[in-house]
């Protein structure tokens, strides 16, 4: 029964996050038959990035990340006097805030002491890490990818 | 009665004629010799008859020498003619008393001059000579100091009677000479009209002696013996004769030889080598006839080959920055590759500043170091003639005291080796040299952003002028990176049609495989063409003010009245709000129309908004002027997609700026 119980759970987590993902989760599941879990329920963006999704950690997205990092540039060099960004919504905020943009990112997620924003780069929707920014906790460095 | 008579015959001919002639004649005029009354004639006169006479001898005459002192010299073989010099003749007086018929008397002098003959021996040596008169002349055959005794043999005439000899001696030298040689030598000297010789592929060298003092000295002395005169001597210089000569040519492993004094020989290479001259020659009588040689001539000479290898630009220069973010163009900007292929790389210097270069030579054959003058004619600073291969050269004037663009700057580097009267070509270096309005204060000064900021603001001055001209490259809206003239877009899209944000910053564009950046790109990039001329100038960011804005509408919008819904933002895009085609940007005709802000760049109290090539806004309003000029709207969601609301900007006189604007550099 308590077995029974747990997997109910988990089904129903799957679902709302199935409801409340829109087409690019669709997407990212066709693609990869993997959906990332999301947390957006538990912690939201600000301003104009209000609908990025803050998604959690499983190794599908570890794995994108990763081929991220290998194309990882430069693209704001260090600003001192900028307030650096503890918490995945401050990054949001400071990217808005930093980068001219026509879209908001899709999803993020915080890795390794560092937030990764997928998408935002162009008028299409990335929930796959495809392209994307990154912004090292405690730092005012924006990287993309 | 005694008469004089100065014979200097054989002494001065000329002379005594013209003696004799004036004392006769005025001898003539003064009646001197017109007889005179009871003066004797020389003619006894003729006896009256009847009448008896008795003629005497008063007083006997005579020849009396003077003496000679002049003492001719002459040389053995050639005739010399000695005079007895002056004589007195003493005529004899002789009276004549005529007893008359009337037992009177008549006496009667005259004077009657004695016969006399002269002969005369001269002697020199074992030399003899005879003759007669009072002028000897003979052609001695022995040297030394000779005389000559005139003998006067006189008779006087009945009455008188006496006869004599008188004698007179005359010198005359034969003089000695003695002929003595020294040696001359015969010394090869350099004709060559020069020795070091510039190198032309399979160059004809020619390189000669001369002779020089090729004569013996042969002194001829002259002994007066007689001590009267001193020696005299004459040097007469005979010509040795040439028997032989030639030349041996050696030159790195090239030798050759051929005869004569000038060689001419043809080389392949630079380098440097020596020809020897060689001549063999006699002297001539009264020398020895002994075969000399020569002192052999070797005269080095120099086959120059001069490379210019490198040229770098120093001193106050701008080293200019490759777009792809790989460094530095390396320095020295100009090299000569294989093949005579160069690179030529960019460099940059402030208006109205000097420029130093730095060539590097390969010089062959390496010890040569001159004489030689170098110059570089350039196109931009004027470059001084150097003394030997100059290691750094720095222009004897500047730039011109404006923005510039010398595409290229070439010199013409030459070299003179005749002290400027011929000039070689070396090498000509090409660079672009771009000039700026001031130092340079952007971070990075890439090539692009330097072309950009000189190629549209040529013959600028000020600060103004030169930003409005910069600028001017961008409204266009085709700029693009002089790497590989590729146009830098805004916001283009992908092939899928989707919009792509590209770089963020000037390096970026400029690396971009694709060229593409957002406005962050474009204003930065125009941002460092600005201080790329020392201009002060930033990057702008302008967010919206409200927080309820979450973002702006770049025109051209078309909002459908009146609006479906209500509130801040009443109209509805894809209902009764639509993004027009708009206001190109850089190399896009429609790039996005929603954004969350925008980037420009502020420079002398201006905005440019290089995204849009837009005209400049400016004055105290210039916030607000930028808005109305370029915004439609804000929306409440970024992006204004379908469905979500959006609201005009509000252009109404007095309105507020709605965007915030902070330096983001």
């Amino acid at each position: 029964m308590k077995t029974l119980i747990i997997l109910v759970v988990v089904i129903a987590i799957v679902k709302i996050g199935s409801a409340s993902a829109d087409d690019q989760n669709k997407q990212l599941a066709t693609t990869n038959n993997q959906i990332p879990a999301l947390t957006n329920h538990e912690v939201r963006l600000k301003g104009f990035m209000i609908k990025t999704k803050v998604i959690a950690l499983d190794q599908s997205v570890i794995d994108r990340i990763k081929v991220a990092n290998v194309k990882m540039k430069l693209i704001r060099s260090a600003h001192p006097q900028d307030n650096a960004p503890e918490t995945i919504v401050d990054a949001g905020e400071y990217l808005g805030q930093h980068m001219a943009m026509i879209a908001a990112p899709d999803v993020c997620v915080e890795y390794d002491g560092i937030f990764y924003f997928s998408g935002g780069t162009s008028s299409a929707q990335d929930t796959n890490f495809l392209s994307g920014f990154a912004i090292k906790k405690g730092e005012t460095i924006i990287n993309s990818w | 009665m005694s008469k004089k008579v100065l014979n200097y015959a054989g002494k001065r001919p000329m002379l005594l004629a013209l003696i004799m002639a004036t004392l006769t004649l005025g001898l003539l005029f003064s009646g001197w010799l017109t007889p005179t009354p009871g003066r004797a004639q020389q003619v006894p006169p003729n006896p009256q008859p009847n009448v008896e006479s008795c003629t005497n001898c008063i007083s006997e005459g005579s020849v009396v020498f003077e003496g000679e002192t002049y003492v001719p010299v002459v040389c053995i073989g050639n005739s010399v003619t000695v005079d007895s010099g002056s004589f007195l003749i003493y005529s004899a007086d002789v009276r004549v008393i005529t007893t008359n018929s009337d037992g009177s008397t008549t006496t009667t002098d005259y004077a009657v001059q004695p016969n006399y003959s002269m002969t005369w021996t001269a002697s020199v040596g074992s030399f003899n000579a005879s003759g007669t008169g009072d002028s000897a002349t003979f052609t001695p055959t022995n040297g030394g100091c000779g005389t000559v005794i005139f003998t006067c043999n006189y008779t006087n005439l009945t009455p008188c009677g006496d006869i004599g000899h008188p004698t007179t001696t005359s010198g005359f030298s034969v003089a000695q000479m003695s002929t003595n040689c020294t040696s001359g030598t015969v010394v090869l000297g350099n004709s060559s009209s020069a020795t070091n010789l510039w190198y032309a592929a399979n160059m004809s060298v020619t390189l000669s002696a001369t002779n020089n003092n090729i004569s013996n000295s042969i002194v001829v002395t002259t002994h007066d013996p007689c001590g009267i005169n001193p020696d005299t001597y004459v040097t007469n210089l005979v010509a040795a004769t040439i028997i032989t000569n030639w030349w041996t040519v050696n030159y790195g492993s090239f030798s050759t030889n051929g005869s004569g004094l000038s060689a001419t020989f043809t080389l392949t290479n630079p380098g440097s080598g020596t020809v020897t001259f060689n001549e063999e020659y006699t002297q001539n009588t009264p020398c020895d006839t002994n075969v000399y040689s020569a002192t052999p001539l070797s005269i080095p000479f120099n086959v120059i080959s001069v490379t210019l290898t490198n040229m770098g630009f120093a001193n106050g220069n701008h080293q200019i920055s490759k777009d792809d973010g790989s460094g530095t163009y390396p320095s020295p900007e100009w090299q000569l590759l294989t093949n005579n292929m160069t690179t030529n790389y960019p460099t940059c210097y402030t208006r109205n500043t000097s420029m130093t270069v730095t060539p590097n030579w390969i010089i062959i054959p390496g010890g040569f170091s001159g004489p030689v003058l170098v110059k570089g004619i350039s196109s931009g600073p004027q470059l001084p003639v150097v003394s030997g291969f100059p290691g750094s050269v720095t222009s004897t004037d500047n730039f011109k005291n404006k923005v510039d663009f010398l595409n290229p700057l070439t010199i013409d580097w030459q070299a003179s080796l005749d002290g400027g009267t011929n000039w070689h070509d070396i090498a000509t270096t090409a660079n672009q040299v771009y000039v700026t309005l001031n130092d340079p204060t952007c971070a990075t000064l890439y090539h692009t952003v330097v072309w950009l900021a000189c190629v549209n603001a040529v013959g600028q001055t000020t600060v103004g002028g030169t930003a409005d001209a910069v600028f001017s490259g961008f409204t266009g809206l085709v700029v693009k990176r002089v790497s590989d003239n590729i146009q830098m877009t805004y916001w283009m899209t992908n092939s899928m049609g989707d919009y792509q944000m590209g770089a963020t910053e000037t390096g970026g564009i400029l690396s971009a495989a694709d060229a593409n950046g957002n406005c962050q790109a474009w204003s930065a990039l125009l941002r460092d063409c600005f201080r790329a001329h020392g201009i002060s100038a930033d990057r702008i960011k302008a967010l919206p003010v409200a927080a309820s804005d979450q973002s702006i509408l770049v025109k051209d919008w078309q909002f459908n009245n009146p609006p479906s819904g209500s509130g801040t933002y009443p109209y509805n895009v894809g209902t009764d709000a639509f993004d027009l085609p708009g206001v190109p940007g850089q190399g896009n005709s429609n790039p996005p129309g929603g954004f969350n802000g925008h980037w420009i760049t502020l420079c002398n109290g201006s905005y440019y908004d290089p995204s849009y090539g837009t005209s400049k806004v400016s004055g105290a309003n210039k916030d607000k002027d930028y808005e109305d000029g370029s915004l439609a709207g804000y929306g409440e969601s970024l992006p204004p997609s379908n469905g979500t609301g959006v609201r005009k900007n509000d252009t109404s006189a007095g309105s507020a700026s709605e965007l915030h604007y902070t330096t983001d550099n």
